[in-house]
């Protein structure tokens, strides 16, 4: 259970619909913990980048509040903004203008020292490019500048709408680890929004699946991997298949399937080996028992595709 | 005061600036190669002031081309922010949307009394140059009609004040620039062509025409400041309630 004060982004019954057909958003109720790196998931067209352009002011919902650390958007825009930093989609980068420049105006407009626009620079690594014109900068770069815009606040919270868009393996790598560095060394609250579980797996700590524009899945990372595990069974095949059906039902095993192999739900290694001694010791051959997993992706993926059932 | 100098960095390589100073140049400086170039047409009579016509000239000039710049530099400075895609970007910031819209139409305001007074001075600077350069045109033996030139240059700016805010609406509303410039060259061609029709001063765009051949204190003009007056309170609270509580970017 989290407090109150435990949690950076709450969302209560937001809704939101671009014409009275169209409900983009039902009644979402999204709650990311203080101090989490929080990875929102949903295949395209679910509704992440709406959420978050709600989060952000720039949709109004048509129900619903959004609160930020504990302070009403609606009441506290400005103060509730001060604390993020955004990188919605493509970065907003004035082309005709240098890196530096860039930044220079979003630290004037926030009202940010100089000193913070070369920090920005060098975090994301383009502190050599500074004076280059953003023109000639190539697509990584902008996504970078993009990343250094967002940080150049030195936020609390960090929104960013896919912002592995358009990077390399390497480039991938480096924003994980400079995502994972603010979070630990900074506390710095990160809400990070991809429509593959692949590519934030290895950094998120909890995990919200959104799908048609309602939550399906939020919480810690270890509960999809639990129910991930959950789903997990042993495949037998016997000499006799008819005789070990009867045997596990007899020991009362949860036989999920029993068609060409018999599927019994895996619990522990101990009832792996527990099966094969009851059904040897009846006489069997047991010619198969063997342990399917279902991967975090195909458990993400079966959540989603529940929903569109 | 921060704001405001933030707006012109985004302005640094871009056309702005020498579309200022190129197009206030551009009049005075064809007027002063005409008067050379033709020296005896222009030699006034015995003691007639040649500023007189030199300024009519001068005045109408500034009725036809300033208004194109007007369009032009609206359009430039709102498009820097739709090709930029920032103005999610900008609605993100901790800053009022109220403070967007009004450090923009400084900017802007501030551009276009530049480009005024750039205009009027040279126009001024080449009418001194050419009372020198041919002492016959007399421009040295005459006074020069400030007042004059201070009374045209206040009318005809709050003339166009509709324009100015029309054009600035359009201009953060439509992404594609064409779109508004091709709107506001269409209404000043409507202006100009129906320019002596009696309804055509409830055109906005047609007010830079109504002031062309300026006369001081003319009944006609009252009329249109009056209408005018009215057309710029009504586009201020629209645009301004439409930015602020509608436009998404």
């Amino acid at each position: 259970m989290i407090d109150g004060n435990e949690i950076a982004i709450e969302t209560s019954d937001l809704s939101f619909s671009f014409s009275k057909e169209q409900t983009v958003i039902k009644g979402l109720n999204l709650k990311i913990p203080k101090g989490s790196i929080f990875g929102f998931l949903g295949p395209n067209g679910a509704g992440k980048t709406t959420t978050i352009r709600l989060i952000l002011d720039l949709l109004s919902p048509s129900s619903g509040a959004v609160e930020v650390f504990g302070k009403s958007l609606r009441d506290q825009r400005s103060l509730v903004l001060s604390r993020i930093g955004a990188l919605i989609e493509t970065p907003s980068l004035y082309e005709h203008l240098t890196g530096f420049d860039n930044l220079k105006v979003t630290a004037n407009l926030r009202g940010i020292r100089q000193k913070r626009v070369g920090e920005a620079l060098e975090m994301v690594g383009l502190d050599a490019q500074a004076g280059k014109y953003v023109r000639n900068y190539s697509l990584g770069m902008k996504q970078r500048l993009g990343l250094a815009l967002a940080l150049l606040s030195s936020p609390d919270l960090l929104i960013l709408d896919e912002p592995t868009n358009g990077l390399d393996p390497s480039g991938i790598l480096e924003i994980r680890e400079l995502l994972r560095e603010l979070n630990v060394k900074h506390g710095v609250t990160i809400l990070v929004s991809s429509h593959l579980l692949s590519e934030v797996e290895r950094l998120v700590s909890h995990v919200g699946i959104i799908g048609q524009g309602k939550m399906l899945f939020q919480g810690p990372l270890k509960e999809l991997q639990q129910i991930s595990s959950e789903s997990a069974f042993i495949e037998i095949d016997t000499d006799n298949n008819t005789r070990a059906l009867e045997i596990l039902r007899e020991d009362h095993q949860s036989v999920i399937k029993a068609t060409q192999f018999l599927d019994v739900q895996y619990v522990d290694k101990d009832r792996l080996a527990h099966l094969i001694t009851l059904l040897t010791a009846a006489g069997l051959r047991v010619n198969r028992a063997q342990l399917v997993e279902s991967s975090l992706e195909e458990t993400f993926l079966s959540i989603i595709k529940d929903d569109h059932l | 005061m921060k704001l405001y100098y933030t707006e012109f960095i985004k302005l640094k390589n871009t056309f702005a600036l020498w579309l200022t100073v190129l197009g206030a140049l551009f009049v005075p400086l064809i007027l002063f190669a005409t008067y050379l170039s033709d020296v005896k047409s222009f030699v006034p009579g015995p003691g007639v002031n040649p500023w007189d016509d030199f300024l009519i000239r001068i005045l109408n000039g500034c009725c036809f081309f300033s208004i194109g710049f007007v369009l032009l530099i609206i359009g430039l400075i709102i498009h820097i922010e739709h090709k930029a895609n920032a103005w999610k970007h900008l609605f993100t910031l901790p800053i009022g949307r109220s403070e967007i819209y009004l450090v923009k139409l400084m900017v802007i305001v501030a551009i276009v009394i530049s480009f005024f007074t750039l205009y009027l001075s040279l126009s001024v600077l080449s009418g001194i140059a050419l009372g020198y350069t041919v002492p016959d045109f007399g421009f040295s033996r005459f006074p020069l009609p400030g007042q004059h030139i201070f009374r045209f240059v206040t009318e005809f700016f709050i003339s166009i004040l509709p324009t100015v805010f029309l054009q600035y609406w359009l201009s953060f509303r439509l992404k594609n620039l064409i779109i508004s410039l091709g709107i506001g060259l269409g209404g000043l061609m409507i202006g100009l062509l129906l320019k002596g029709w009696e309804y055509i001063i409830y055109l906005p765009y047609a007010a830079p025409f109504q002031m062309l051949n300026y006369k001081e204190g003319a009944a006609s003009h009252q009329s249109l400041y009056l209408l005018n007056t009215v057309y710029t309170v009504i586009l201020v609270i629209l645009s301004y309630y439409d930015f602020t509580k509608k436009f998404r970017g």
